[in-house]
């Protein structure tokens, strides 16, 4: 911890503009819910990790701007959402679906039910990749369930009501697919 | 309906699963320690070599010093740079002065002597400067004005030619001679159609002496014997009234039938 108290010192005496911004608080307070938003869309821990440590980064270039912002949350996930869909233009996601499908089952279950119960999240994590752009990434970020559509909109850059339909839309889709998958 | 009902309870449970995932464990101090490791490198790549000592200093007073800093090697610099601002131009003293022994004219012996006097005494006057000092060293300055001015008056010559190499001088001489059978021994197509012509001409040559003796046998045969058949039958065919008298001297030989080898081909 004492690492973590030196860089709070550090950062404070770098500042210097009466804003004494903790980036370390900064970092306890919000990693998490980061990492999560991060992994929702790339769906590999690894990778999320580098993209949360990139955008703590950002906040580090931009300390001047932190006086500015007025909702620091909102601020991090944007960036962090923004970092994500970068990292996702090079990496696939669809690659670590089988692994994430398979932590999602649980492990009481038979090996065949196992077996059927991941390849059904597979699919549910396969038809949303091919959900249009702006629906998926609505229904990726609702699935955190820890931001307002107010807070939403702010983050994809789109009003509220644009967000509730492109939800509801993608959800309806998403059902729709399934069904035909399962009836085909 | 029982459809619907899967897909949507697969459909939250993926969601699920998406909201509920934990972070890696030590992923904030491992977040934490590569912000700190990036600080530094970026704290020493702005401070530098001075960043310790200007390290608390005000960014006004930081400045200030730095502009007086400035002015006071500005006013150092300029009597520097008075005192050495000509010291390139005592160096193109030497090569000056080659340069002109170099392009010295052959063809404007006047010229020449100029030069090469002109050069002789440049010389002379920067091995002066060199040795007296700064009275010296303004002489050669004037000096070496002189020697750019009667540099860029004296006529510029091409180079001397390059030496020839065997082959060029080879084929020099060849041409220089104008021999059209040397030049055409050098095309094997024409040197084939002379040896061809020699042949030709060394066989006609010894194929006419044979004929001209078989002849040359038959007559003696005729004029060595002569018969009362024979003086009778050249009385009858009338050979001797009109023939010339061949004397004995006068007969042909093989070797005064020799006749020097023409170009013509026989008829």
């Amino acid at each position: 911890m004492a690492l973590v108290e030196g860089w709070s010192l550090a950062l404070s005496s770098m500042e210097g503009v009466g804003s004494e911004t903790d980036l370390t608080a900064m970092v306890e307070s919000y990693s998490s819910l980061l990492f999560r938003v991060v992994h929702s869309v790339l769906r590999n821990q690894a990778e999320a990790e580098d993209v949360v440590q990139d955008a703590f980064v950002r906040v580090l270039e931009h300390r001047r701007r932190l006086p500015e912002v007025r909702e620091t949350r909102v601020w991090l996930i944007r960036i962090a959402w923004n970092l994500a869909l970068d990292r996702r233009r090079r990496i696939k996601p669809e690659q670590f679906d089988e692994g994430f499908a398979e932590g999602l089952v649980s492990r009481e279950l038979p090996a065949d039910q196992a077996l059927n119960e991941a390849r059904r999240m597979k699919a549910v994590l396969r038809e949303m990749e091919r959900l249009p752009r702006a629906e998926r990434d609505v229904l990726t970020l609702a699935a955190i369930e820890e931001l307002r559509m107010a807070e939403m909109a702010e983050v994809l850059g789109r009003s509220e009501s644009a967000v509730r339909a492109l939800l509801f839309r993608a959800r309806t889709r998403l059902r729709e697919r399934l069904e035909e998958g399962r009836r085909g | 309906m029982n459809s619907m009902k899967n897909s949507d309870e697969a459909i939250e449970k993926v969601l699920a699963g998406l909201r509920n995932v934990e972070a890696p464990v030590g992923m904030e101090r491992r977040v934490l320690d590569g912000l700190e490791k990036r600080a530094a490198r970026r704290s020493e790549m702005s401070s530098g070599w001075f960043g310790p000592v200007w390290r608390g200093v005000p960014g006004a007073y930081a400045a200030c010093a730095v502009g007086v800093a400035g002015v006071a090697v500005v006013m150092l610099m300029v009597p520097v740079v008075r005192r050495f601002g000509h010291a390139p131009v005592q160096a193109h003293i030497g090569v000056g002065s080659v340069n002109s022994v170099r392009h010295i004219s052959p063809t404007e012996p006047a010229k020449d002597g100029e030069n090469s006097l002109q050069s002789s005494r440049v010389r002379l006057k920067a091995g002066d400067a060199r040795v007296a000092g700064p009275v010296g060293a303004i002489n050669s300055v004037t000096d070496s004005d002189a020697i750019a001015l009667s540099e860029t008056r004296a006529a510029s010559f091409p180079a001397p030619p390059m030496p020839l190499t065997d082959q060029e001088r080879l084929l020099l001489r060849l041409s220089q001679k104008n021999d059209s059978v040397e030049l055409a021994m050098l095309d094997p197509r024409l040197r084939e159609l002379e040896e061809a012509q020699e042949k030709t001409e060394f066989q006609r040559f010894f194929a006419r002496p044979v004929l001209k003796e078989a002849l040359g046998q038959s007559a003696d045969a005729a004029t060595a014997v002569p018969t009362d058949e024979t003086d009778r039958l050249k009385t009858d065919s009338g050979i001797d009234q009109g023939a010339p008298q061949v004397s004995e001297s006068e007969k042909v030989t093989p070797a005064q039938t020799v006749t020097p080898p023409t170009m013509e081909t026989p008829k």
